[in-house]
């Protein structure tokens, strides 16, 4: 049996992190260049101000991936953090790579995993977020429930 | 003699009076003040339209009312909502005093809720405060800063100086509120609360700020006047690293040690993952939690009202003990009559509140707050939107017996105009009936809305001719017999939207299935993703039918309400309900759907059944018909322009009382 993520921790399985970035061309598209969004695990965070994150960034070329230092939210290089719990990681590993950011999907409606948005609403708008979370199946604004 | 009403006495728990304190209340319930209006001025100035609207609350016959959310400090931190009232200076006391006295001219006591919105403050700034930097889950909400101890001291006596200037305006005490996630809930809360000083860690470290908060406020003003606290029994974010629901009963508790004289109990925040107030929520699902908070805490009054919209049920619980007052607003937004119809036993004309979440949705959008039953809500200062005797008596005549028909009805035949309303089908409700018979998250909610026209049509004497379509010859023989027509008869479908059929191949009406009157087939494909198409689709897969969404658009729920939208999405992935976006549907055999996508790719999708739930179009027709026919005549809701019930129920209101 292969190594999982959660065996590799999250910075050492960036290859799947690429590859997933890949198969969201159509979703990154909705983004401007620059635009970053970043992914994190609990146990990577825990581990703050040494700890690093997933950075996709958004360019003309599709999107780049990258491991970049996280040393807490308020300094967070990203626009908005999708916060995985480590349980979960290998269940968004395992959804395949084809399925792209999509396979964050499940776990953000189960609540099992967060959406942090950093950077502010109009930021945000301008960067193209709105599309790109509805490309993502999420409501931008969200829910009042 | 028992002078008690016939209601008042049925429901003799809920209209018991009481004291508290030092205060006579007339009866066990008490206005929440759960909605911020947005009615005011940009710096927190109190508007002409808020007081008209604050005195129909006033008027509402509750015995304790709290006024909405006013924030204490200069800077707006704490302001949550664009036009939100202040209360950090005596500039704004003037309002305020008018505010007390609508209150106690109704008999009520008068309570001013003082709201720092913490994570959900500083909308005018860029930037919140809490007691952590943990980022937004919503975007409407401004990123976060620490707050700084010496900011946190300063916060206490702003909020006591807010509670000293609201009893010097005449309120009989002030309340605090965590409710929906608030600075006070931000504290309490792990999920916004990693502090490591004195304000964070443990439980009783969390709940020192609410124990400071509770001590300077009551030392402010005075024994003599009451402290409310709204408190969680369930934050719902516990899955997020949130309060367990023992640890809301514990800072209850701690509240209560610390002298509080009341708890609203309260659950949810804005951005928890489950819905709290929706109704999805079967009533009375949270009852247990003020229960709960009552046995633990026995000597302290305990208000809830969550997601328990019904006096009937809300006296039954006041008689067993789960809580002492019942707190409503959204049942009173919607009807502000309500308790005087539940004492006078009249509750069978009450508009119900559906809890479609139309107030939190503007909310939201920075627009103030409309209620979808109630069109008079914020327009209470126009007298344009007052029901008021008409200065010439028309016979009026409303094609159309669905939610716009209906409304126009009974404003016009209370202003003494004589009306008679026409509908093809055989009941009132129009297309409502459809939806609310495949509504998945509370169809009662809806059909409430079809049983008050029913109720009303005969209290008020309108006549309503069913099963009678308005043709052109029936409007050659009707001819002079009415001086106003109104066209309310809904859309129509978008015939050039509609696929070729081909091989024996039939296009269903989604409103025939709607109404039971077409079987569904067991292999579906609809047409449409908007509410009607996913409504529909959502029903029949629950029932057991295989159904597909194909939607022109490149998403789903266009036209559905931002506060809604959610609802949908997670059904349709709950009941694994296939969806096409950018897709066409362009033939239709007796056994299958052919498909376009926007790539141009054909795809043939298995079906005995092809529902066209496609967008609508306004229905000009009747309206071209009888415009040389009668002296007036106007169009009102999906008529118009589809727009939903919302806009139908408005524009039926607004055209009655001005007609």
């Amino acid at each position: 049996m292969g190594q999982t993520v959660t065996d590799a921790g999250l910075c050492g399985a960036l290859q799947r992190w690429r590859e997933m970035g890949e198969a969201s061309r159509e979703v990154f598209a909705a983004l401007e260049p620059g635009a970053r969004v970043g992914l994190i695990s609990q146990a990577e965070m825990n581990q703050a101000p040494g700890a690093r994150m997933v950075v996709w960034q958004a360019g003309p070329e599709g999107p780049t991936t990258a491991l970049a230092p996280f040393a807490g939210f308020a300094d967070a290089p990203a626009d908005m953090v999708f916060l995985v719990p480590d349980e979960a990681l290998d269940e968004v590993a395992a959804a395949g790579p084809d399925k792209g950011l999509g396979a964050l999907e499940g776990p953000v409606r189960s609540g099992d995993a967060m959406l942090f948005y950093i950077a502010p609403k109009g930021d945000l708008l301008d960067a193209g977020y709105e599309e790109f979370m509805e490309r993502l199946g999420f409501g931008f604004l969200g829910a009042c429930r | 003699m028992d002078e008690r009403k016939a209601g008042e006495k049925k429901l003799k728990h809920l209209f018991e009076p009481v004291k508290w304190g030092r205060f006579e209340i007339k009866n066990r319930v008490k206005y929440g003040a759960c909605c911020v209006s947005n009615f005011n001025t940009r710096d927190g100035f109190i508007t002409p339209r808020e007081l008209a609207r604050t005195k129909v609350i006033a008027e509402t016959g509750a015995g304790i009312i709290t006024n909405q959310g006013a924030y204490p400090d200069p800077l707006g931190e704490g302001k949550a909502y664009f036009s939100q009232v202040a209360l950090f200076d005596d500039k704004f006391l003037p309002q305020f005093e008018t505010i007390a006295r609508y209150i106690h001219d109704n008999g009520g006591m008068a309570i001013q809720q003082i709201l720092h919105a913490g994570r959900y403050g500083g909308i005018d700034l860029g930037y919140c405060i809490q007691p952590s930097v943990v980022p937004q889950t919503l975007p409407h909400f401004r990123p976060p800063r620490e707050i700084t101890k010496e900011q946190i001291r300063e916060t206490i006596k702003q909020h006591a100086d807010a509670a000293k200037r609201a009893i010097k305006a005449g309120f009989d005490g002030t309340e605090i509120t965590s409710f929906m996630g608030y600075l006070l809930a931000n504290f309490c809360s792990p999920f916004t609360n990693k502090r490591n000083d004195e304000y964070g860690g443990s439980v009783e470290n969390r709940g020192r700020f609410m124990r400071e908060l509770i001590s300077e406020i009551k030392e402010a003003q005075g024994d003599d006047y009451m402290l409310v606290a709204r408190l969680n029994g369930a934050e719902l974010m516990d899955k997020w690293g949130g309060n367990s629901e023992d640890e809301c009963l514990e800072l209850m508790k701690m509240a209560g040690d610390a002298g509080i004289d009341m708890i609203s109990v309260t659950v949810g925040w804005q951005e928890a993952p489950e819905s709290s107030i929706g109704r999805d929520v079967p009533p009375g699902h949270w009852n247990r939690l003020a229960a709960r908070a009552k046995k633990e805490l026995p000597n302290v009054p305990i208000a809830f009202g969550v997601r328990l919209p019904d006096p009937v049920m809300a006296n039954a619980c006041i008689e067993k003990g789960d809580f002492d007052y019942w707190e409503v607003c959204r049942p009173l937004l919607a009807d502000p009559q309500l308790l005087h119809k539940a004492a006078e036993d009249r509750l069978e004309e009450t508009r119900r509140c559906i809890g479609s979440l139309n107030c939190l949705s503007r909310l939201f959008r920075d627009l103030p707050y409309t209620c979808t039953m109630n069109p008079a809500l914020g327009h209470e200062v126009e007298p344009e939107y007052h029901i008021t005797p008409a200065a010439v008596k028309k016979r009026i005549m409303i094609i159309g017996a669905g939610p716009a028909g209906m409304e126009c009805a009974m404003a016009a035949k209370q202003r003494g105009h004589e009306v008679t309303v026409f509908d093809r089908e055989d009941s009132i409700g129009g297309l409502l009936r459809g939806y609310a018979a495949n509504d998945l998250a509370n169809r009662d909610d809806m059909l409430s809305v079809v049983r008050h026209y029913e109720v009303m049509a005969k209290k008020l004497g309108i006549e309503v001719k069913l099963g009678v379509e308005v043709t052109p010859k029936l409007m050659r023989d009707l001819l002079h017999q009415f001086d106003v027509a109104i066209v309310a008869a809904g859309a129509r479908n978008d015939e050039n939207m509609r696929p070729k059929t081909a091989d024996g191949g039939v296009l269903t009406d989604a409103y025939e299935v709607a109404l039971g009157r077409i079987k569904p087939g067991k292999k579906v494909v609809v047409i449409g993703g908007g509410r009607i198409g996913l409504t529909l689709a959502e029903s029949l897969t629950d029932q057991g039918h295989e159904a597909i969404i194909v939607e022109s658009s490149k998403r789903v729920g266009n036209d559905v309400a931002p506060t809604w939208k959610w609802r949908h999405t997670s059904w349709i992935k709950e009941l694994k309900i296939p969806v096409m976006t950018s897709t066409r549907v362009t033939r239709v055999t007796a056994s299958s759907a052919t498909v376009v996508n926007a790539e141009g790719e054909e795809k043939e999708l298995a079906a005995d059944m092809v529902i066209y739930a496609a967008p609508q179009k306004p229905n000009q027709e009747v309206f071209q018909a009888l415009q040389w026919m009668v002296d007036e005549v106007h169009m009102i809701g999906d008529a118009m322009a589809p727009r939903g019930m919302t806009s139908a129920i408005h524009d039926g209101y607004r055209l009655g009382c001005r007609i």
